[in-house]
C-alpha cells in the first residue's frame, strides 16, 4: 500500500512543481538544468524507495507511475479544460510581425530566445523576418517566417 | 474553450484569459514555494529552531528536550536530564515513558544503557545507575520514527514529577 501512495504523492507533487515553474523552464534545457534534473531525481528516489529495496516495491512504484500517466492522458483526451490545466496553452509572442512585450516578460522569454529559435529552425537573421512566434504548450518556441516577396 | 485564433488563417489554440489566470496562479505558487522554504529554514518541518522544545525547567528533578516536529523514517532524539531529586538511595534513577508513545519510534540506543527495563501498567520503566551530580545527569534516547502524525508522549520519574509532550511526525 505504501509504495502506491508514495509514488502517487511524488507524481502529483512533481506535476504541481513543474507546472508552477512554467513550461519554458523544462523545455529550454541548459547543461545546468540537466544536472538539476539529475539531482531532483536523486532526491525523489530516496523518498519513493525508502528502506524497501525489494523488486516488488520497484514494480509497484513503476506500475503506479505509469498508471497515473495513462490515466491522466485518458482524462486529457476527454476534457479540453483538464488538458489546459495540465499542459498549459500555446501563446503567440509575435503575431503578424507584432511583438508582444508584456507576454514575453510574463513568460520569461526575451527577443534573444526568439531569435535563437528562428536561427535554429528557419535560418532567419532578424526579428522582422518573423511572422509568428509561438511558445507552445510543450515549452518550445516555434517560428513561422514571413513569405519572401 | 480554446477557440482557435483564426485571424489571417493562423490556427493556434491560444486562450489569453486562461493564460493570464495561469500566470497569476504561477506567481502565487512561487510565493508559496518561497514561504515553504522559509518555514523549512525556521524548522517547521523538523530540524530547526522551531522544531525543538522542552518541558520542565533546567536543574529541576526532570527536564526533557524533545522534537516538536520530526519526519517519518528518520532519526530523532529524546533527551532527559534528571536532577538530584530523581536519584534514589541506591544511586539509581527510575524513569518511565508512556508505552503507547514508545510504539511510534524504534529505540536505536539509550545512553547510558539502563540496568533494566520493565513494563508496569501502561508504562515502560527504565532503571539507570546514576551518580548524583549538581548539574543533573543526561540520558539520551536515540530514536527512529516509525509512525506518521501526532504523537502524545509522557515521561516521568517513578514516584516523582512527569511531563507531557506532543510531537508531529511528517510523512
Amino acid at each position: 500500500m505504501d509504495s502506491v501512495l508514495r509514488a502517487a504523492a511524488v507524481y502529483i507533487f512533481l506535476l504541481l512543481v513543474f507546472r508552477l515553474a512554467g513550461n519554458r523552464s523544462v523545455a529550454q534545457i541548459t547543461a545546468f538544468d540537466f544536472i538539476l534534473l539529475l539531482i531532483i531525481s536523486e532526491a525523489i528516489q530516496q523518498a519513493i524507495i525508502t528502506d524497501d529495496y525489494s523488486v516488488t516495491n520497484a514494480f509497484l512504484v513503476v506500475t503506479t507511475l505509469m498508471g497515473l500517466d495513462i490515466m491522466l492522458s485518458l482524462w486529457k483526451q476527454r476534457s479540453e479544460r483538464f488538458e489546459k490545466f495540465l499542459d498549459g496553452v500555446p501563446l503567440a509572442l509575435i503575431e503578424n510581425g507584432k511583438l508582444f512585450k508584456d507576454r514575453m516578460s510574463m513568460e520569461r522569454v526575451d527577443a534573444n530566445d526568439i531569435l535563437a529559435a528562428a536561427r535554429e529552425m528557419q535560418g532567419l537573421e532578424r526579428l522582422d523576418q518573423i511572422k509568428h512566434a509561438v511558445v507552445e504548450a510543450s515549452g518550445g518556441i516555434t517560428i513561422i517566417p514571413k513569405k519572401e516577396k | 474553450m480554446a477557440t482557435p485564433n483564426k485571424n489571417d488563417g493562423f490556427e493556434i489554440g491560444q486562450d489569453l484569459e486562461f493564460q493570464r489566470k495561469s500566470w497569476k496562479v504561477q506567481r502565487f505558487g512561487w510565493l508559496v514555494m518561497l514561504l515553504i522554504v522559509v518555514a523549512a529554514l525556521l524548522g517547521l518541518f523538523g530540524g530547526g529552531p522551531l522544531a525543538h522544545d522542552d518541558a520542565g525547567s533546567k536543574g529541576s528533578t526532570l527536564y526533557v528536550e524533545y522534537r516538536r516536529f520530526q519526519r517519518y523514517n528518520s532519526p530523532a532524539e529524546l533527551r532527559i536530564t534528571v536532577g538530584p531529586g530523581a536519584i534514589r538511595a541506591d544511586s539509581t534513577a527510575r524513569i518511565w515513558l508512556d508505552r503507547e508513545w514508545l510504539t511510534a519510534s524504534e529505540i536505536k540506543a539509550i545512553v547510558p544503557e539502563p540496568e533494566r527495563s520493565e513494563n508496569i501498567e501502561d508504562r515502560t520503566v527504565y532503571t539507570f545507575r546514576v551518580a548524583p551530580a549538581a548539574a543533573g545527569s543526561l540520558i539520551t534516547f536515540a530514536l527512529w520514527t516509525r509512525k506518521i502524525g501526532r504523537q502524545r508522549g509522557r515521561v516521568g520519574v517513578d514516584a516523582g514529577p512527569s511531563h507531557r509532550f506532543s510531537q508531529f511526525t511528517y510523512p
